[in-house]
């Protein structure tokens, strides 16, 4: 039976004012788009999934942002992914595509915290499913970084099947030979 | 001379002292709040949506469960049948009533999720996990909006109370407070836990 508490739930409307965020927001600060305060991902694997993730902005067009803490404060996992993704504020404001993963080791529990305007794509069941099958068999076994890389990879995928990105922003053109029925 | 003068500073000190006495932020601090409170109707709706299929699926498996099943039917119902209008947003005895009985549902709810335990096929049951992580999500939109709310409730109160917004709030807007949410029941605002 799998040792992690799985809370992941997708969906939260990200994009806020700073005035709403609650107090005690957590201090982490948002150094990139791969913050590793937990140390779970070697040097090269980082700046791998920096580039990846910019790439996947400028092609489909979420913003996201992969963390790992040492600790949550004593916070519950939702609350405290929440008032990060706020605090950072990831994601276009107009598109409410912020996508955040956040694994706390310590806590063993992890949460995908998706803006409102990807709900559709990465849905509540998809996101548990992903932590499911792809992260949690790795993280039970104590493969912290293959665990994360399995789910940002199944994440990524599914944002580059649905971008959020509007047919007529600079996303390039697919040529027609090469466009599937998804 | 003088009466040049007096007329020169009139505009300028008409349009100070109304953008001074809260005639722009009442109004606005009042649509803040209500269109959080839009969130949270909207966000108790997609739970109230996601439990027929939920009963459904449970009673697929658990045919002993028919009372639990029932009493959540029952509470999603009685729950529904009370809606709040944002004008009915400044009358503590009616934000209550939709407070106990949205509360009241999730305690059924609780109930529910709590007796599917002891039902291992249902628990692995692909159609269930898929439920029963929308309602877990819905759980914690509720919460976020309800916080989100309570927030704007108090950023409007604390508008219409203070110097100088009080003013425009009771001479122009006749303002009255809004009404928090509170949860009314224990633990109503715990979202049944999902363990793995």
């Amino acid at each position: 039976m799998p040792l992690w508490v799985i809370l992941s739930a997708c969906g939260q409307n990200v994009e806020k004012d700073q005035g709403q965020l609650d107090s005690a927001a957590p201090s982490m600060a948002l150094t990139g788009r791969v913050v590793d305060d937990a140390d779970l991902l070697t040097d090269e694997t980082e700046k791998e999934l920096t580039s990846i993730l910019a790439n996947l902005e400028q092609t489909s067009g979420p913003q996201f942002v992969i963390a790992t803490t040492k600790s949550l404060n004593g916070l519950k996992i939702t609350d405290y992914s929440l008032k990060l993704a706020r605090a950072w504020g990831i994601g276009h404001k107009h598109r409410d595509d912020g996508v955040l993963l956040l694994v706390a080791p310590n806590e063993r529990e992890v949460r995908i915290e998706v803006g409102y305007g990807l709900e559709a794509s990465l849905s509540d069941p998809f996101c548990a499913e992903v932590i499911r099958e792809a992260m949690l068999p790795a993280f039970s076994a104590g493969q912290m970084e293959e665990g994360i890389l399995n789910g940002a990879a199944r994440l990524i995928k599914k944002m580059q099947r649905v971008p959020s990105l509007p047919a007529n922003d600079n996303a390039p053109e697919i040529p027609a030979q090469n466009r599937k029925i998804s | 001379m003088l009466n040049k003068l007096i007329k020169l500073l009139v505009v300028p000190a008409v349009a100070l002292s109304l953008s001074a006495c809260g005639i722009n932020s009442v109004p606005t601090a009042e649509e803040n709040a209500k269109a959080k409170w839009a969130d949270v109707e909207s966000t108790y709706q997609r739970r109230a949506d996601l439990i027929p299929n939920l009963v459904e699926t449970v009673k697929g498996f658990a045919t002993q469960e028919q009372d639990t099943l029932t009493a959540v039917v029952e509470a999603r119902a009685k729950a529904s049948s009370i809606q709040l209008s944002a004008d009915d947003l400044g009358d503590a005895a009616k934000v209550q009533e939709f407070a106990a009985a949205q509360g009241a549902l999730s305690q059924g709810l609780g109930r529910l999720m709590a007796t599917v335990e002891a039902y291992p096929e249902l628990k692995s049951n692909q159609n269930f996990l898929a439920l029963q992580s929308q309602l877990e999500g819905t759980e914690n939109r509720i919460n976020v909006a309800r916080r989100d709310y309570n927030e704007a409730v108090r950023e409007y109160n604390t508008t219409i109370r203070t110097f100088p917004d009080i003013i425009g709030a009771k001479i122009i807007h006749g303002a009255e407070p809004m009404e928090p949410f509170a949860a009314t029941t224990e633990g109503a605002d715990e979202a049944p836990s999902v363990e793995f």
